[in-house]
């Protein structure tokens, strides 16, 4: 019977680079969200015709 | 629908960056000694990513207009007719030297000024130059001022029967000018005799041959405005510098200021994500992922031979396929972030806003360079003073600097890193302020010019990133 070999040889490479990567990836996800909350923000505004207050000096 | 482009943006910034999670990549040009850092190197491409948001938010709330679009110049001074002809004549010359010592000198690349002049003082030293003092390749480009003596030559002697250059195809663009930067990155980082100063002067050759040939065909000013690789190239970057010339006139104007006036034709994105994505792959390539054991090319170098290729053909192949597939990574990420621009205040085609925040690129382009070729511009650039004094490697000493050796203490590994991580910063937050003055002009409304700019700061992180990790292992 043979065993397979899981490939975390490397680990430490992995690791490093993967913290190279957090930061995108962190910035991702927040992005993410406030775009989702942006998008509701002006669903609201649409519905009660208020304009938002980040375009009073637009 | 607005929210899956979204992801697919996200998606992008996060492809772009995912190549950082694969094994260290190996050192950058000519770094020397051990880095001294205060801080792990990783912890930078957080500060980086940290620096870039807060430039964000600062480019929102304080950059409400755009102020870069039609910044004004101011002249500093006008140069007298009679330099033009001789900045000519200075390249034509030193081109022709460069060829000489090409075929008559050493074989040998190191003791041969031609590599040099080719590799550090023209690929790497001309954009820091031109990023600087504008387009200063301009009036010394060898084979622009040998058409326009040969023009000048021919209309005395035909007068008014000289035939009218024909019109430049419009979808042609700038795509020549992406294939000739493509080609020139293929014989430096595929090509195995890439350091072979008779090939390289052949090849300087061909490449002055076809450029006369395209500017008796298509006239001068527009095949070096849009298919002349180099000048092109060195063009790009100009548009950075505090200081333009035009007409033989000098002048000053806001830094940037200059990139939104890039005239944006077929082939401009290509030729930008080309000159990224070679960069980048010249760090990626000498990396573990890519040259350690069982790594990418080993193996797809070995099925190239199994397929019945010499191990030089094979190699070549090799990286021909990781030099595109880098260049498209890098198109595709930019793309994927336009993709996601255009989800934003409705009405504008991805193909518009590809075109409208080219010129954002520029920076980013510049920032590759500076960082993984500064510290070979460093080092080997002191080796013009011993290869001034013998250019054939013949043992000559015209000067008498042949005796000269390159100074490794000039400037610590640790200062390289810093010039570097500061390049990648710099250049992607210049990037970042172009396409937010931009996305000003055009999205109607502020609120929407923000929106639309997260992704291209999820696109600048994620780039930054990707620098730092392919720099990351020059430490190591």
């Amino acid at each position: 019977m043979t065993m397979t070999m899981i490939p975390i040889a490397h680990a430490g490479h992995w690791f490093e680079g993967a913290l190279y990567l957090a930061p995108v990836v962190i910035l991702v996800v927040v992005l993410f969200f406030q775009g989702r909350k942006e998008d509701d923000d002006e669903l609201d505004v649409v519905d009660d015709g208020t304009p938002p207050a980040r375009d009073a000096h637009a | 629908m607005i929210r899956r482009l979204r992801i697919a943006a996200l998606g992008a910034a996060l492809a772009s960056a995912a190549v950082a999670v694969l094994p260290d990549a190996a050192s950058a040009h000519g770094l020397v000694g051990r880095q001294d850092l205060p801080i792990p190197r990783w912890l930078f491409a957080w500060g980086a990513a940290v620096v870039l948001v807060i430039s964000f938010v600062a480019l929102a709330v304080l950059w409400p207009k755009p102020r870069l679009e039609e910044a004004a110049e101011h002249r500093v001074l006008r140069v007298p007719a009679f330099l033009e002809p001789i900045c000519g004549v200075i390249g034509v010359v030193a081109f022709a030297g460069m060829v000489y010592a090409g075929y008559a000198g050493t074989q040998t690349a190191t003791a041969n000024i031609e590599p040099t002049i080719i590799y550090v003082l023209f690929w790497i030293g001309l954009p820091f130059a031109s990023a600087v003092f504008g387009d200063v390749f301009a009036p010394f480009n060898p084979w622009r001022a040998t058409a326009r003596f040969v023009s000048w030559v021919a209309g005395r002697v035909a007068g008014d029967k000289l035939p009218a250059p024909m019109a430049y195809p419009a979808w042609l663009g700038r795509w020549p000018a992406a294939a000739g930067i493509l080609a020139f990155a293929w014989v430096e980082l595929v090509y195995v005799n890439r350091d072979d100063p008779s090939i390289l002067a052949t090849l300087a050759l061909l490449y002055a041959a076809t450029q006369l040939i395209g500017m008796s065909v298509y006239g001068i000013a527009t095949w070096t405005h849009r298919a002349d690789a180099f000048a092109v190239y060195f063009n790009l970057f100009s548009k950075l510098a505090p200081l333009h010339w035009r007409d033989r006139t000098l002048y000053r104007r806001l830094l940037l200021s200059g990139a939104p006036h890039l005239d944006v034709m077929p082939g401009t994105v290509a030729l930008l994500c080309t000159m990224i994505g070679t960069t980048s792959f010249d760090g990626f390539s000498q990396g573990q992922l890519w040259t350690g054991t069982n790594a990418i090319a080993p193996t797809l170098q070995q099925r190239f031979i199994n397929l019945g290729f010499s191990q030089e053909n094979a190699l070549e192949i090799t990286f021909t396929i990781g030099l595109l597939f880098m260049v498209c990574f890098v198109g595709g990420i930019y793309r994927l972030g336009i993709a996601g621009m255009g989800s934003i205040g409705g009405r504008h085609q991805p193909g518009e806003l590809a075109q409208k925040f080219a010129h954002s690129l520029i920076p980013i382009a510049l920032a590759y360079v500076v960082a993984h070729y500064f510290s070979l511009l460093a080092y080997q650039g002191q080796a013009m003073a011993s290869l001034i004094s013998d250019p054939l490697g013949d043992g000559s000493d015209l000067f008498g600097s042949a005796a000269s050796t390159i100074d490794y203490n000039v400037i610590s590994a640790t200062g390289i890193w810093y010039v570097q991580v500061a390049a990648l910063v710099l250049g992607h937050a210049a990037g970042l302020t172009l396409a937010h003055d931009r996305a000003l002009t055009v999205y109607r409304r502020v609120r929407d010019a923000t929106r639309s700019q997260y992704w291209m700061l999820a696109v600048m992180v994620g780039f930054t990133s990707l620098g730092l990790w392919l720099l990351s292992a020059s430490a190591q």
